[in-house]
């Protein structure tokens, strides 16, 4: 489903943010990527939606070349990776019903489509209750559900969340892990970044480290760190 | 669904910036009246063009103390010339008829004049405009004749005037359609500015370039067909309300400002089109460097 080959990315000014980094990951596996702030736990992520490419070494999703992808196809890639964000990035004018609407709107979907999966999505996210607020109404919890939600209405293959629980408490946190593992079990690929402890050592999931840009274990059914 | 959405995404851009955008538009709109300004002035000056060249003949003008032996010799020289189509005589009560017909709205001009105060003159018509110098070189210092006189200096002067200021008209109408096309991208600028988290969020679920593009883009064409049709609109009234009277309060030019429909929607089309031009630059402009993945 997923798989970089010797990935090289520098930056502007030749900062460099991940190196020889090969990682394979099969459909339907739940990944975290675990490691200190600024080991390139993101810059991974951003190479997986094409929002940066790699100065060297090949990236494939969805058994696509990324490299070879045309920028037009780009958002037909997306489409099959949804992604969700630790500042959950909704709209504040619009609802939660509209926030989830949203995104099938914009990628052409009819109208029936939207009114019957939106509805749906919310409820197994457990929002059935509040289509109708605003994000700023909400719990950061409540508001996380959503991104999720918009992340997951289309079905994509891949799921990817940059630190989601990493505006949370820990009460909360679990209920957000919860929800991603039942996406997970539908066959959804699920990618993680966190540097949450607790959770990547609960659910016993394989566990990517990385440190100073570079593969330093990757362990299935790990726990956060051996060290930490 | 899809077509909803653009129409209600562009409603919403133009309230959000209505002020760009009303600059914008009276942009369009005045750079486009210029354009069509030029449109108009070149078509008064080929009507006056076709006016004068049909009227062209060269005016022999006679001595009062003629004779009638000399007035038979002049006609018959002046029939022998290959470039001389016809001749007809104008007796001085004629020419003072003539006169008191093309002035009727001004009586003021001949009321006070005697009947005898214009001279009698022969009309030289010509196969061609163009030998009029030619002919009246040759006609000039003849037995019995007092001046001659014929257009061709007019319309020289006039075609000159004309080219100047068309010139003139048209830097400046190119001049404020930059400016047009310029403001048109800013207003753009602004609307995406307002909106980028919404870019953001849809370059993130997948939404296509161009699906993000278009209701931007729209903005920016219906700006500027708002300009265009608001143009259009002043150059038609003119044409019914002003050109008309014109004609009729200065019969004495000829029919220069009656237009066929055919040349007046002829101008409305090239208003349009040049429109619809400067609202797709403008939002090329804003939009090039948007939306790189």
């Amino acid at each position: 489903m997923i798989r970089t080959t010797d990935v090289v990315k520098e930056y502007k000014g030749g900062i460099r943010a991940l190196d020889d980094v090969t990682i394979e990951i099969e459909k339907g596996e739940f990944v975290f990527v675990v490691g200190p702030s600024g080991s390139g736990k993101s810059t991974f992520l951003k190479l997986l939606t094409k929002e940066e490419e790699p100065s060297a070494g090949k990236v494939y999703v969805a058994g696509k070349n990324l490299a070879s992808l045309p920028s037009w196809r780009v958002p037909y890639l997306r489409r099959n990776v949804g992604c969700v964000f630790q500042d959950f990035k909704l709209l504040p004018n619009k609802t939660v019903f509209q926030n989830v609407a949203f995104a099938l709107e914009v990628i052409g979907r009819p109208r029936d489509v939207v009114g019957r999966q939106v509805p749906q999505i919310l409820e197994l996210v457990g929002l059935g209750e509040k289509l109708d607020r605003f994000p700023d109404e909400l719990s950061g919890g409540e508001q996380q559900r959503v991104s999720i939600a918009r992340a997951f209405v289309n079905r994509p293959l891949i799921l990817i969340a940059d630190e989601p629980t990493g505006n949370l408490d820990p009460a909360t946190s679990v209920g957000i892990m919860r929800l991603l593992d039942r996406i997970n079990r539908t066959g959804t690929t699920v990618v993680m970044a966190t540097h949450d402890h607790t959770i990547v050592d609960s659910m016993r999931r394989r566990v990517i480290e990385l440190e100073s840009c570079q593969v330093v274990r990757d362990q299935s059914r790990g726990i956060y760190g051996v060290g930490t | 669904m899809r077509f909803k959405y653009f129409f209600s995404e562009t409603a919403q851009n133009v309230r959000r910036n209505l002020l760009m955008t009303v600059a914008a538009v009276s942009t369009v709109a005045i750079s486009l009246l210029l354009l069509g300004g030029v449109q108009i002035l070149g078509m008064i000056v080929k009507n006056m063009t076709l006016n004068w060249q049909a009227k062209v003949e060269v005016a022999v003008y006679l001595r009062d103390d003629i004779t009638r032996g000399e007035l038979q010799t002049l006609e018959s020289q002046v029939k022998q010339l290959h470039e001389v189509d016809h001749i007809t005589y104008v007796s001085k009560k004629q020419a003072f008829a003539e006169f008191k017909q093309q002035f009727r709205t001004q009586p003021e001009f001949w009321q006070s004049l005697p009947q005898d105060s214009l001279p009698a003159s022969l009309r030289v018509k010509l196969t061609d405009a163009k030998f009029a110098a030619g002919v009246a070189a040759n006609l000039r210092g003849a037995p019995g004749v007092d001046d001659v006189r014929y257009g061709g200096e007019i319309i020289k002067r006039l075609l000159q005037v004309n080219s100047l200021l068309r010139t003139v008209t048209l830097v400046m109408s190119i001049i404020l359609l930059v400016a047009a096309a310029a403001l048109i991208a800013n207003t753009i600028r602004l609307a995406i500015y307002a909106r980028r988290d919404e870019i953001g969020i849809m370059k993130l679920v997948g939404a296509t370039n161009w699906f993000i593009r278009i209701p931007f883009m729209l903005e920016g064409l219906f700006a500027a067909l708002v300009g265009a049709l608001i143009s259009g609109g002043i150059v038609l009234s003119a044409n019914s309300l002003l050109f008309t009277r014109m004609g009729r309060a200065l019969p004495f030019l000829g029919p220069v400002f009656s237009f066929s429909t055919g040349d007046i929607l002829a101008v409305l089309l090239i208003l349009v089109v040049v429109g619809v031009g400067v609202g797709l630059i403008g939002s090329t402009m804003a939009l090039r460097r948007f939306l790189e993945v």
